[in-house]
């Protein structure tokens, strides 16, 4: 089985199939340009991601894992048309795989999907920040991320007034 | 902040400066046209007076984040002076209802150059300045505001619209002149009112493009209607270098003659290399285009033809003729023939039909029996399903022949009957005993009284869509059974609808039912809505509505005219 070596931020190394790497666009890509620059056939790709850490590239490793199967989604596939996860579901597995997790972790899993280049995981993420997002108050979402307010003035209430405005496309 | 739709786009900005700063570049795109207005004498009005987002707007922490607008009750341009030095710079979408007797040529070149420098769609509503001859001054006459000797174009314009052409005979040199100025133009609106020189509109518009350098640009075309002498003029054009993408025409006439199918045919066969979207809408109120042959279309991915009255495209042959089809949209009841536009009966051509198909939408009354099975060996990879008229057999079909489906949309009427057995998988019998035990589904799980395949059973289905019509008698089309053993099962849906029409009383579904269902259905975004036929008095409940009271929500009484409006290209007008 072709392996590949995929390096994290933090110097961790993981040992992965071609096949489940490929699985990535930004890891089938590096693979690609490997192999056309390399003369050995056999060599081993490595392929260091300066922005992805350990525990985050495991998460990612961990996914794609358990997704191999599934039907690979390409990267401008429409939200809007209905379509967008539907081959993947966000499956129970899916839904237990994020449950622990921290917000924080989260929205370094949608940096690194989106690095990456993993339309399934990007779409589950997403839609898990989302549901923290809608339907709930400002001082909630304040909570969730563990933000502050730092408006200043009436600039909150500026935005507010704006927002009036706006309406669906 | 891309994949955030915008009602949290909008909860984003107002939770801090760096949140806001991210989610106002997204807001300008996925907000629709604000809608301006100088004067407001008739309250409530849906507009925005312009003065006010004037003020407003000035003080914008991080500048004015819109770029679409619709401007409306105003007299002069003049009076949107102050509107366009602020904020004109930043305009790329404008819909601007100009005065009805507005012929002020020089005010509305000097205002698309030198204020909205950067606009890419413009659609402008009927006014006399059509009329002129001249679209810059006279010949020797160079307006004070335009640069003196330099050449004055539109570099920037894309699309061009324009609606509500009443009564009105333009001049052929202003056309002209305009085409002229704007080289890169690739979609063209034109929507008129046939019953008032309409049609006369059209023809001089085509005529003026015939002189039009940037022909071979112009990739879309939509003609709210199309005469015989419009398609011999666009054949005209083809000769020239028109080679479209999109070609939409609405047929909304009422006293013109009949297009020839020989006429129709000659067209559509010198764009056939080209096409990729074909949309015809025969609204007459008799079949004016006579039967033709669609023709071999090799990159033709959409294919939309709704129609009041028997139309005739000849036998499709979607293997050979149309092998790129992606969307297919029939609609009209009983207007095809169903032997030829799906023609099932030879089982080579249909086991390799549609394999890129993905999008169906079917017209009611199919003659063809088994459709859905029928329609699967043909279109195998459909994966958004309309279907319009359904019985409990056909609705078991369809899960057994397209198990892979992800949307569906099912359109009932009070013809059809009850469909709780066909969405649940439980049989008719049964359904009756439960619709009469209270508690029901508390007493027995749905494993134990399915028989057969029901909704449930699509496991890639994301977004179901059901639309229930009983026009002039109560009728209960779908019961709390389907409520409560199929609607409430869905657990993997991202969107559920259900709307009803015609008899504005009451949800078929209990009050319990819709609870029970919005309460299971946890990461589903549900809309219960009930609407007269004309979409005048309508009531939506999502999911917050429905978990207060379902019942006690007060009705949106809708603007009258609302069914009244037309339908202007997706794409274009509604940016």
């Amino acid at each position: 089985m072709a392996l590949v070596r995929v390096i994290s931020s933090d110097g961790a190394a993981f040992l992965v199939s071609q096949r489940l790497a490929k699985r990535s666009g930004k890891l089938k890509t590096e693979i690609e340009t490997f192999r056309k620059s390399s003369d050995n056939s056999e060599a081993q790709p490595e392929i260091r991601i300066v922005t992805i850490r350990a525990e985050i590239l495991r998460l990612v490793l961990q996914w794609l894992q358990q997704h191999q199967n599934d039907p690979v989604l390409p990267a401008n596939q429409n939200e809007q048309d209905g379509r967008g996860d539907a081959e993947m579901g966000q499956s129970q597995w899916d839904r237990d795989f994020l449950a622990p997790m921290d917000l924080g972790i989260v929205m370094e899993l949608i940096l690194a999907a989106n690095h990456l280049e993993v339309k399934g995981l990007l779409d589950i993420t997403c839609k898990l920040v989302e549901s923290k997002i809608t339907g709930r108050t400002v001082d909630e979402i304040r909570t969730a991320f563990k933000l502050k307010s730092d408006f200043k003035g009436n600039e909150e209430e500026q935005t507010r007034l704006e927002n009036r405005w706006c309406v669906e496309n | 902040m891309d994949q955030l739709p915008l009602k949290s786009l909008l909860l984003a900005r107002l939770v801090c400066r760096k949140w806001n700063a991210m989610a106002t570049t997204k807001v300008a795109n996925k907000s629709g046209p604000i809608q301006l207005e100088v004067y407001q004498p008739w309250k409530p009005s849906r507009g925005i007076k312009v003065s006010i987002f004037i003020d407003v707007m000035r003080n914008s922490m991080l500048g004015c984040p819109f770029s679409k607008y619709s401007i409306s009750s105003f007299h002069a341009l003049e009076e949107l002076d102050r509107f366009f030095f602020h904020f004109g710079r930043t305009i790329k979408h404008l819909d601007l209802n100009l005065p009805e007797g507005f012929d002020d040529t020089q005010a509305f070149i000097t205002l698309l150059i030198r204020k909205i420098p950067h606009l890419e769609s413009l659609r402008i509503g009927c006014c006399q300045m059509f009329k002129q001859m001249y679209l810059i001054g006279r010949p020797n006459d160079v307006p004070e505001s335009l640069p003196f000797g330099k050449k004055v174009y539109l570099g920037c314009l894309r699309t061009f619209c324009v609606g509500n052409i009443i009564n009105m005979i333009p001049s052929k040199s202003w056309l002209e002149a305009f085409f002229k100025m704007t080289p890169n133009l690739e979609k063209l609106v034109l929507h008129v009112n046939f019953k008032e020189n309409g049609n006369t509109f059209i023809r001089i518009v085509l005529e003026a493009l015939m002189n039009h350098d940037g022909l071979k640009n112009i990739r879309s075309l939509m003609i709210s209607c199309l005469t015989e002498s419009h398609l011999r003029t666009l054949i005209k054009l083809a000769e020239c270098g028109l080679r479209l993408k999109k070609f939409r025409f609405q047929d909304l006439c009422i006293h013109l003659t009949e297009i020839n199918g020989s006429t129709l045919e000659t067209f559509l066969a010198s764009q056939a290399d080209n096409l990729e979207s074909l949309e015809i809408d025969q609204s007459s109120n008799f079949p004016r285009i006579r039967p033709f042959q669609l023709p071999p279309m090799k990159s033709l991915k959409t294919l939309s033809v709704v129609s009041s009255q028997r139309i005739s495209l000849g036998i499709l042959n979607y293997s050979s003729h149309l092998p790129k089809l992606e969307k297919l949209t029939l609609r009209g009841y009983d207007v095809f023939s169903s032997s030829n536009v799906f023609p099932h009966s030879d089982g080579a051509k249909r086991s390799i039909a549609g394999q890129f198909l993905t999008v169906l939408s079917l017209p009611s009354k199919l003659n063809i029996p088994h459709f859905p099975k029928v329609l699967a060996s043909m279109f195998p990879n459909v994966a958004d399903l309309e279907v319009r008229g359904v019985t409990n057999e056909c609705l078991k079909e369809i899960w057994e022949s397209w198990p892979r489906l992800e949307k569906l949309k099912l359109v009932v009427s009070h013809f059809d009957d009850n469909i709780d057995s066909g969405l649940t998988g439980i049989p008719d019998e049964v359904c009756a005993e439960l619709r009469n035990e209270p508690n029901s589904e508390n007493d027995c799980g749905t494993e134990n009284v399915k028989t057969a395949t029901g909704i449930t059973d699509l496991k890639y289905l994301r977004s179901f869509e059901m639309e229930c019509r009983a026009m002039w008698i109560p009728c209960q089309i779908i019961t709390d059974v389907a409520g409560y053993f199929a609607l409430a099962k869905m657990t993997s849906l991202r969107k559920l609808k259900v709307t009803e029409i015609g008899v504005p009383e009451k949800f078929d579904l209990s009050n319990e039912c819709i609870q029970n269902i919005i309460k299971t259905l946890k990461h589903t975004e549900v809309t219960f809505k009930i609407m007269d036929d004309h979409g005048r008095w309508q009531l939506e409940l999502g999911r917050a509505d429905i978990l207060r009271n379902t019942y006690e929500s007060e009705p949106q009484l809708e603007d009258h005219n609302k069914d009244k409006e037309y339908v202007v290209d997706d794409h274009s007008y509604a940016y």
